[in-house]
């Protein structure tokens, strides 16, 4: 079977003070092993929430429902020992600021042997430092940084290291979440070959959470497009990009400056809120194209054409 | 965004009391149900209720205090619910006189502290240089003493009477005051709205107390109610040792240093003075605790928010 | 009138580092970050231009020196050919209304304990409102300064105005901050708009919005804009003339489209094509610059770009310390670090200037420059070219370049270009 990951009508409810949130509702995702995913939407869409949805790495006030099935297991049944297991080593996830990921009170070596022996004790320390170096190595970092704090070191290295971390167990899944965001265009371009590259000598698979666009078409083989917290839109990237079909998708991908033709599009209004309950498609305020029925019924997901894109839209 | 009774109540109190105020007050009004709002009500509640006490004095309390009224080291029971003391005097209605001096110290020192350290912190914090080094060494000198001894030591200089004390109550607390404010204030210096505030060509003056000092004013009620829940102690510290009493109107710590050697024979002369120290602190320090709870979440709100928004 | 509104002229801006007392005695007397170093641009009237760059390279504090937030080491700000550099408080004061700052992050910018409403009253209280004859005059009464305050608010697009008087930011999306931030400085009705990133920080479909917000700004009250950003495709959008800044310098400046449609310096030509395309039918292999940009305290020799430009010439700067990084990323490579484990550590190679030694110390220092030599020839390319020996000096390997040609600013095909390709 090829599919690594397949979250099956996920769901994040946040209980706040104000109410319940609904961060993300009722999201079906499937990644394929050794393929990446590019999972694409605005501030606020729940698109982060999935991601750490997945690793559990949900605050306590979070309510999960449904089932996230990583190679056949359920993540959202195991214990907690058992998902601890699983992080780091079958699934790892790297963070948008490199800056404050890493304990600055510890040494780089000290970051990799703490990791490598969380998961095994029984590596002694020595092994652990060479297998910290083969993958310095792989994500170009040189070996006298392992004696540095992480305040000497740049954000570019120090997200290498992130990613160098990650890599320590071979995980079949990559969670990136705005890997990219905090850091300049040639850095951006530099971490994004590295990870490229990276990909398809450890054949693993990536999540890559992100609101740009740009980055998705260059790296991911499908996207799927969050809105409101759920998925407006998915499938692979070249069909979605030269045909998208939800109103949204459309909207967003004419807001992005194309550096050749310089067209320029705002989609008017703003996000909705995800508090308490919605009726009809969320997106019905902006949306150009609604109709009668978009207010009152939600759009289920549908297959639509030949590329089989799915699309929550009732133009469809 | 949530629109609820507290905002329209906000709004209204919000005229009253001053915007920022306002809007802390409705924030406060809605966490009031919270465990935090419930121990600061508690709080509040004590205090007020021995204030009460302390201005009604003369109508709540059975006897005179100064006066004789039975045989010394009567037990607690019948007209004198706590007892009498060794030289004849109701303890009951000396706890109840015995409310005002602490009191008036507390107000008088807590002021004092609160209107020399608050407006020298802004400064310091602010401007910072030279003149920030100088006074954080000197404000944290004497933040180094005990305070009880310094307190002594100070009194012992300027002498006795009720004002004298205050005034050595409020040397001690003001680099409390003087701390958390300058700290909080170079913190919120950096913050690019103060930036912005200086860019837009605002004089030094209205950016510290129109920019500045709003956004530290939080800070400020914490201190005062632990800094007053501390002062009790000292207060208590320093009429126990006989110093600042006028004559006549007796205080809970003088009473102690008067009864605590007939402890086993009169132990009830000792101990509810002792015992409502201890509640006035104990008050004091909830509304502190408790309101820091309250006022402070106002940032943890934000990373709630942030958790959610994405 | 051809006097431009803006001219700036070979600006230095520098800052101490702070160093602990201990350090200082140690080594190095006192260290400077050259945040902006030799920056010279004219803006005439009415354009809009743009500072592009990464972060580091010091566009902010261009930005922050031109409202005076920042002070100038060296050089000459002229606004309508008055000498701003070091402006008195009276003039700052008066200059503060005539340039003005927006910022990047809108939320930031704006006092939590404040309502909107008063954040741009106090603008008004402070400088007076400008009235039809240029002049400024402090309001009558409380009505007439709300009056003016809603007249903002109007102005940028937040309507009701008295709905959004009594608003504090935090009770605002984005957008309707930055249209806030906006208000507040057009309340002084200056004539330079200094816009520092006003719309990194706001969602991708937002950001078009703002964008033409700003331009209508600019047309209904006469503004000039710097637009500063690291975004190149917003600033082909808004601007007349860009110009890119690296490590403190202006690397290349012209009019946008001619850059963009052919970028002579290859770190502008680095920053184009790193923008990730939307357009996933066309992806193309990359040629990106190694490494970071470096720390503005020691910048590189010559060219600041040359240790990472994929065209660098044998005359661009080449340093000691540039052994010293090849030796670096040359042993990332384990069996080559083992290989010639001899000449290693790094860390015992020391860069001073155009040399990089080794002393050896009691070992024998002919075999590591043999070694040494070796790699660079290896290497070839520029560095090679650049190497002028690799000799002994006692128990020292010491590696020396030839010195780099000046660098000056040339007109190439209509913009200019710092690099010593043309």
């Amino acid at each position: 079977m090829n599919v690594l990951l397949e979250a099956k009508r996920l769901s994040v409810t946040f209980e706040t003070s104000n109410g319940p949130v609904h961060a993300v509702k009722d999201v079906d995702l499937t990644i394929e092993k050794g393929t990446t995913v590019g999972l694409v939407g605005e501030s606020g869409c729940g698109k982060s929430t999935l991601g750490r949805a997945i690793l559990r790495l949900l605050p306590e006030n979070a309510r999960v429902n449904g089932s996230v099935l990583f190679n056949g297991l359920d993540l959202a049944i195991l214990s907690s020992k058992e998902m601890r297991d699983i992080r780091g080593r079958n699934i790892a996830m790297i963070f948008q600021d490199p800056m404050t990921r890493l304990n600055p009170l510890m040494r780089i070596r000290d970051h990799f042997v703490e990791t490598i022996r969380a998961h095994d004790p029984t590596v002694r320390p020595e092994e652990a430092v060479e297998r910290a170096l083969k993958v310095l190595a792989d994500v170009r970092v040189p070996a006298d940084r392992m004696s540095m704090y992480p305040h000497e070191l740049s954000g570019g290295m120090r997200q290498r290291i992130m990613i160098a971390l990650c890599l320590l167990f071979k995980p079949a899944l990559l969670i990136a979440d705005e890997p990219t965001t905090a850091l300049d265009v040639i850095l951006e371009a530099q971490i994004l070959q590295l990870l490229q590259s990276i990909m398809h000598e450890y054949d693993m698979a990536v999540l890559l959470i992100t609101h740009n666009l740009g980055l998705v078409a260059e790296f991911a083989d499908r996207v799927a497009v969050m809105y409101a917290g759920r998925i407006a839109e998915e499938g692979a990237t070249v069909p979605l990009f030269r045909e998208p079909r939800h109103p949204y998708t459309q909207g967003l991908l004419r807001s992005v400056i194309d550096l050749d033709t310089m067209k320029l599009y705002s989609v008017p209004g703003a996000p909705p809120s995800l508090l308490g309950e919605s009726v009809g498609c969320p997106f019905v305020p902006r949306c150009e194209k609604r109709m009668a029925v978009c207010e009152t019924v939600f759009p289920e997901i549908r297959l639509v054409g030949e590329d089989r894109r799915k699309v929550a839209c009732h133009l469809y | 965004m949530a629109v609820g009774d507290a905002r329209g109540r906000a709004t209204i109190l919000g005229r009253f009391v001053g915007r920022p105020a306002g809007r802390l007050f409705a924030h406060f009004l809605r966490e009031s149900k919270s465990a935090a709002g419930i121990i600061v009500w508690i709080g509040i509640g004590i205090v007020l209720a021995i204030i009460f006490m302390a201005i009604l004095a003369p109508f709540l309390a059975p006897f005179d205090p100064n006066t004789k009224v039975a045989n010394p080291e009567t037990p607690p029971g019948g007209a004198f619910v706590m007892g009498v003391d060794r030289s004849g005097q109701d303890v009951l209605s000396r706890i109840i006189w015995g409310a005002r001096i602490p009191l008036a110290i507390i107000a008088v020192a807590t002021t004092i502290s609160l209107a020399i350290g608050l407006p020298m912190g802004l400064l310091s914090g602010f401007v910072g240089g030279r003149l920030d080094r100088i006074l954080v060494l000197v404000m944290d000198s004497i933040y180094a003493f005990p305070g009880l001894l310094l307190a002594i030591v100070i009194a012992a200089i300027i002498g006795r009477g009720v004002l004298n004390i205050s005034v050595a109550i409020a040397i001690v607390y003001i680099p409390t005051y003087f701390r958390v404010i300058r700290n909080h204030v170079s913190q919120v210096k950096q913050e690019p709205y103060v930036e912005a505030a200086i860019a837009l060509g605002m004089p030094r003056r209205r950016v510290i107390m129109r920019y500045v000092l709003p956004n530290v004013a939080q800070s400020i009620p914490v201190i005062f109610s632990v800094n007053a829940a501390d002062s009790v102690l000292t207060e208590a510290g320093l009429t126990f040792l006989g110093l600042g009493l006028p004559p006549g109107i007796p205080d809970w710590g003088f009473d102690i240093s008067l009864n605590w050697q007939r402890f086993e024979a009169s132990w009830w002369a000792t101990f509810y003075p002792g015992l409502f120290i201890l509640i006035l602190t104990t008050a004091l320090t909830f509304v502190g605790e408790g309101l820091n709870d309250i006022l402070n979440p106002l940032l943890r709100k934000r990373d709630l928010k942030a958790t959610v928004e994405a | 009138m051809n006097q431009p509104l803006l001219d700036v002229q070979d600006l230095r801006v520098h800052f101490p580092v702070f160093r602990g007392f201990v350090q200082r005695i140690l080594g190095g007397g006192d260290m400077k970050v050259h945040a902006v170093d030799g920056v010279s641009f004219s803006i005439a009237e009415g354009e809009v231009f743009g500072l592009v760059g990464e972060s580091g390279c010091g566009k902010s504090t261009i930005a922050k020196t031109l409202v005076g937030l920042v002070r100038a080491s060296s050089g000459k700000i002229l606004f309508r050919g008055e000498d701003v550099t070091h402006p008195d408080p009276k003039t700052l004061f008066h200059l503060r209304e005539r340039i003005q700052l927006i910022y990047q992050d809108a939320h930031a910018a704006l006092s939590p304990a404040m309502s909107v409403g008063e954040a741009i009253a106090d603008v008004l209280r402070t400088h007076g409102l400008p009235n039809d004859a240029g002049e400024r005059v402090l309001p009558e009464s409380e009505e007439a300064l709300r009056e003016a305050v809603y007249r903002i608010f109007d102005d940028v697009g937040l309507r009701p105005p008295a709905f959004y008087y009594d608003k504090y930011p935090d009770e605002l999306s984005g957008g309707q901050k930055q249209r806030v931030v906006a208000g507040r400085v057009l309340a002084l009705r200056p004539e330079l708009i200094v816009a520092d990133e006003p719309v990194a920080m706001l969602d991708m479909s937002v950001r078009a919005r703002m964008l033409e917000f700003l331009l209508e700004l600019k047309a209904k009250y006469n503004l000039t804009y710097l637009f500063i950003t690291h975004d190149l495709a917003t600033a082909k959008f808004m601007c007349d003339r860009i110009g890119i800044m690296y490590l403190g310098r202006i690397v290349e400046m012209g009019p946008a489209r001619t850059i963009y449609a052919d970028p002579k310096h290859p770190y502008t030509r680095a920053l184009l094509q790193a923008i990730p395309n939307p357009n996933p039918e066309r992806r193309t292999k990359k040629v990106l610059p190694k490494g970071e940009v470096p720390n503005a305290i020691w910048p590189p020799a010559g060219c600041r770009f040359h240790p990472r430009c994929p065209s660098v010439l044998a005359t661009c700067g080449w340093e000691g310390r540039d052994v010293i990084a090849l030796l670096e990323e040359r042993w990332l490579t384990p069996e080559t670090a083992e290989r010639e484990a001899v000449v290693g550590p790094v860390g015992e190679w020391e860069a001073d200037g155009l040399i990089a030694r080794r002393d050896m110390g009691k070992s024998d220092p002919a075999p590591i420059r043999d070694l040494i030599a070796q790699i660079i020839r290896e290497t070839g390319g520029a560095m090679a070219e650049a190497v002028r020996e690799v000799r002994i000096e006692g128990p020292t390997v010491i590696v020396e370049f030839h010195p780099p040609d000046p660098l000056e600013p040339k007109e190439v095909d209509g913009r200019i270009v710092e690099c010593l390709l043309y």
